[in-house]
Parts: C-alpha cells; sequence; structure tokens
C-alpha cells in the first residue's frame, strides 16, 4: 500500500508538472458551469411563459429533473472528451520513454502500477466533477427546491462512469506508445459506449443490438434521475474492475517493445 | 566457500518461434563483475532483462542468494539494480526528487531515503545538479542519474545494460570508476560489444553468441585458452637478413615481421604454434649466429581476436 501511495502521489505530482492538467480542469468547470446557467435560465424561461399564459392546466415542473438531471447528462457527455487527456498518458508515456522497464523491474507489484495510475486519474477526474456540487447549493440559496438524494444518485453515476472510462483508457493506453493515438482510440471506444444504446434504431444492424446492454448513457439515465438500479451500478463495477484487470495482464505480457 | 549470489539456471526466452536465449547457465559471485559480451543480437539484452525480472523466461529460472526469482519475484526485484541501456528517466522530475521516488519504491524507510539520496548524490558527484530537472541534464549527468537509481538501496545486484554507450572517453573512465566502486558492495553485470570496455571493466566475461554461452572466464584466461597462437615482441641489433635466416630455419616459427627500426635495433613480431615454449631455442639460435637480442616478451592475445575466432 505504501508503495501504491508513493506512484500515485508522483503520478499526480508529473500530471501537475505539466499546464493540462490546469487547462482541462479549468475547461472542464467552465463549460459545465455553462450548462448549469443555460440549463436555469431555460427552466426560468419555460415556468415564467407558463405563469404568463391563462388557461394552461396547472403543471409540475420540476427544478431537479429540469436542471440537474440535466446537467448531469450533459456534463457526463463532456466527459467522453475530457477523459482521455487524462489517461492517455498514463502507460503510453512511460512505454514511449522507456521509464515503464524500469518501473515493472522494481519491487512493486504490476496491480500497484496499475492502481497508482488509475487512482491518479481518477483523482483529477473527481477534482474536475466536484464543482457539481456548488450548483445545487446556489439554487438552495436562491430559494429553490430540489431533491438532494437525485443529486446524490447523479453524483454517484458521474463517479461510477468516471471510474468506468478511467479504467477503459488506461488499458488502452497501456497498448500504445503515443498518447495521440491513445488518446484518439479513447475517445471513439467512449463515444460507441455511450450511443451503443442507439443500435436498436438501426434495423440493419439488428444482430448487434445486444451491444446496447454496453451503452454508458442508458445506465447512466436512471442514475441521473435519482433512480438507484442495482444493475446499473453492478455493470459499471465491474466494467471498471475487468479493465483494470485487463491491464495488469496486458503488463504481465510484457510483449511490448519500444 | 560462500554460495554465489546469482545462480541462473537453463534460462530460455523465446519470442514466438524465435529463440533470443537458449540455455543459459552461469554463477556470479558477489564483488564480482561480469561482463556479458556479444554481438548485436546476441541475446546481451533479453538476458539482462530476465535477470532484471522485466522479462519472464520461457524456461529455467534465476536465484538470487537462493531466492527463486519465479516463486518469490517481488523478493527477488527488491535485491536488483537496473540500468536499461536508453536510460530512461523520468524528465520532468529533479534529480533528488526521482532518487527519493525510487528509494520509495524499493521500500526504504524515510530516513533511508535521505540516507542514500546523500550518499549517491555525493558518489556520483551529483551534488551541484540535485535540484534541476533531470530532461534539462547532459548526457553524462544522465548515465549518472541512471546509475544512481540502479543503486539506491545498495541492492546486491546491479545489472547495466551498455553502460558507457555514447559517452565520451572522459565520461567512460568515470562510469568505469563507479562501476569500481559499486563492487565494493554488489555484484555487477554489465552487457557490452566493446571488447576494450569489458576487458577494463569485469573479472569475469561470458562471450554470447545467437543466444547461448560461446565462452566464458575471466579476460586473460580466455585469452590464454582459446589464443590460436603466440605472438612474441622481438628487438635484435645486427643484419637484417642474417635475422630473417634464423626465424626461417626454425620451423616453429610460423610468421614474421619486421615492425621497425631505430637506433640500429630491428623490432620483429612473430607467430608460433599454439604449445612450444619456443622462447629459450629463439634466444639460443640468435646469439649462436652472433646476434644481440635485446628484448623478447610474448604479447597476450587480444580479445577482440578470440571473440571474432568464436562468432564466426
Amino acid at each position: 500500500m505504501k508503495k501504491l501511495a508513493i506512484l500515485y502521489i508522483q503520478e499526480l505530482k508529473n500530471a501537475f508538472h505539466s499546464y493540462i492538467a490546469y487547462i482541462l480542469l479549468a475547461v472542464f468547470i467552465a463549460i459545465s458551469g455553462f450548462f448549469f446557467v443555460t440549463l436555469s435560465a431555460h427552466f426560468s424561461l419555460i415556468s415564467q411563459q407558463w405563469k404568463a399564459a391563462p388557461g394552461i392546466p396547472e403543471m409540475n415542473f420540476n427544478l431537479t429533473e429540469i436542471v440537474l438531471t440535466g446537467l448531469f447528462v450533459n456534463v457526463a457527455g463532456l466527459a467522453l472528451f475530457f477523459t482521455p487527456p487524462l489517461t492517455m498518458r498514463s502507460f503510453a508515456e512511460e512505454k514511449r520513454q522507456g521509464t515503464l522497464e524500469l518501473l515493472l523491474t522494481l519491487p512493486i507489484s504490476d496491480t500497484e502500477v496499475v492502481l497508482g495510475k488509475f487512482f491518479s486519474c481518477y483523482t483529477l477526474f473527481v477534482l474536475m466533477i466536484l464543482p457539481l456540487w456548488l450548483y445545487p447549493l446556489l439554487i438552495q440559496q436562491a430559494g429553490g427546491y430540489f431533491e438532494w438524494a437525485t443529486v446524490a444518485s447523479g453524483f454517484l453515476g458521474m463517479l461510477l462512469l468516471g471510474a468506468s472510462f478511467i479504467s477503459l483508457g488506461i488499458f488502452i493506453s497501456s497498448l500504445t506508445t503515443s498518447q495521440v493515438v491513445s488518446a484518439s482510440l479513447s475517445f471513439g471506444a467512449f463515444l460507441f459506449l455511450w450511443m451503443a444504446g442507439s443500435l436498436e434504431n438501426v434495423p440493419e444492424l439488428e444482430p448487434l443490438i445486444w451491444l446496447g446492454n454496453f451503452s454508458m448513457l442508458e445506465h447512466f439515465k436512471s442514475l441521473a434521475r435519482g433512480i438507484l438500479d442495482l444493475r446499473d451500478i453492478v455493470f459499471y463495477l465491474f466494467f471498471t474492475l475487468f479493465f483494470l484487470y485487463a491491464t495488469t495482464v496486458r503488463l504481465e505480457i510484457r510483449s511490448f517493445r519500444r | 566457500m560462500n554460495a554465489p549470489l546469482l545462480k541462473v539456471r537453463n534460462l530460455v526466452k523465446e519470442f514466438g518461434n524465435f529463440r533470443a536465449v537458449s540455455g543459459l547457465t552461469f554463477d556470479v559471485d558477489l564483488h564480482q563483475v561480469l561482463g556479458l559480451l556479444g554481438p548485436n543480437g546476441a541475446g546481451k539484452t533479453t538476458t539482462l532483462r530476465m535477470l532484471s525480472g522485466f522479462l519472464t523466461p520461457t524456461q529455467g529460472d534465476i536465484f538470487i542468494a537462493g531466492c527463486s526469482m519465479r516463486e518469490h519475484p517481488l523478493t527477488t526485484r527488491s535485491q536488483i539494480g537496473y540500468l536499461p541501456e536508453s536510460v530512461p528517466l523520468y524528465k520532468e522530475m529533479k534529480v533528488s526528487e526521482y532518487l527519493s521516488f525510487i528509494g520509495g519504491l524499493r521500500g526504504l524507510s524515510r530516513g533511508g531515503i535521505k540516507k542514500e539520496r546523500e550518499r549517491l548524490l555525493e558518489d556520483l558527484e551529483l551534488q551541484n545538479v540535485s535540484s534541476r530537472l533531470i530532461g534539462k541534464l547532459s548526457k553524462g549527468y544522465k548515465q549518472r542519474v541512471g546509475l544512481a537509481q540502479a543503486w539506491m538501496g545498495n541492492p546486491r545486484l546491479i545489472l547495466l545494460d551498455e553502460p558507457t554507450s555514447g559517452l565520451d572517453p572522459e565520461q567512460t573512465v568515470e562510469i568505469r570508476m563507479l562501476i569500481a566502486k559499486i563492487k565494493e558492495t554488489s555484484c555487477v553485470i554489465l552487457s557490452t560489444h566493446i571488447l576494450s570496455e569489458v576487458e577494463k571493466m569485469a573479472d569475469r566475461v561470458l562471450i554470447l553468441n545467437e543466444g547461448a554461452i560461446a565462452a566464458s572466464g575471466s579476460p586473460a584466461e580466455l585469452s590464454r585458452r582459446l589464443a590460436a597462437g603466440k605472438t612474441f615482441r622481438l628487438a635484435v641489433r645486427g643484419a637484417e637478413e642474417k635475422i630473417f635466416e634464423v626465424f626461417d630455419s626454425m620451423p616453429e616459427i610460423l610468421s614474421a615481421r619486421k615492425r621497425f627500426e631505430k637506433e640500429g635495433i630491428l623490432y620483429f613480431s612473430i607467430q608460433t604454434g599454439p604449445e612450444k615454449e619456443i622462447q629459450p631455442q629463439i634466444v639460443q639460435r640468435l646469439v649462436h649466429n652472433g646476434l644481440e637480442l635485446i628484448e623478447l616478451a610474448e604479447e597476450e592475445a587480444k580479445l577482440e581476436k578470440i571473440f571474432l575466432q568464436l562468432i564466426h
């Protein structure tokens, strides 16, 4: 555990040695803030329109669903673009520099190496989504009402989704020596997994409909709405563990060449 | 007698159908420097990668202080320091930060890391660059930092792949001196394709060819054992024709060549057969013919010659 912690801290330090981590964090937070502002404005507009139009039957506008669930789904989509830059370095750069050969000959297990890298990338991801907690607080300050349970569920969904994306991104990084290739492949894989649920809309692709079960979006939607389904949670956990294990196996094979 | 620090038994490495290393068996003692010598593709790097624990052997096993690398990979790896040929370093880290990082991963305590870091910065003369980024250092300094990380925690077995590759002569001498220092506490295995290097640094040499041991022994032993014949250096005062007549009259002398002449003394190089002790006869014949023998010395066969004989 001590060695894992040393590697984890060093990985985080390395991430902040370059400006990439700061830029990613700043841009992600800025865009998620922009989503919050536009969703809040949208909610305000439709509720004012409803009040101004007499004769329309009474409707229950749900602030949590329109603003916060919408925010979680949009921010999760944003993670498709922002997670590959977090994971692309992890193994690809080590392999390019040759430092992986040295790292793997130190008395540290392959599992510790994989977990050290996973947790450092995951910490960056958590730092990116952490400000999402501020938005419900802002709504509360402004006198709005929302459901904390839905916020917690949506946040849990973000955490699980991030863990899945990062474990897959790290695995892809272990397959190549190029950060660009790693990021591109990761983005392609994330996008496919995000959209896999749409396969059922294409009759020609009927034999591939089963892939829809792996749709990250479908599993995320219910969590973002505050529905805690154990199947969704197990799906994300299993997905994360599978790719962490696959990365460890990949390191153990050590067939790569620089 | 102490057991060898490193025991390698029937080590084999295959990449698909290609056998890079085939059945290496050898021992190395503590305080010994073993040189792996061979042409490109002989299996030196693959052997070092297996010894470092980076590659798993297809067959065979490696024992460090009696501990099997297959059964206890982490325990054995804690006794190894390794420097690959490309000297891979984290360029964005500072020298002292990097050494602390390696010390931590080697399981040293906080106090142990500090002590080792100070020792290495001093021994490798890195104090004045300790707070500089590794990426900004010269090649010679990077090589020293690479050696420092391999030596961090004083592991008993240090593996160096082509440690003097790409260095200028002055830096090469420095690395050679450092290896001599490391030898005081550890056992060193280094690979090289430069014969003069291995002759200067190694106590024992394994000559590898096509993944197998072609010959082994100390540089001097190898020279003696494998020399095709003996070469003598002669300095004689007298007429050149008469000297050559003497050489021609001796069937044991396979060839004779005049090297140069200086102040009336003629210098020759002569080749004889492998076993014969013919120095007394040469002296006797030359003196008998009224020639003055100034010098007669045997030249040690160069490892280069042996190396070429073995691999062709």
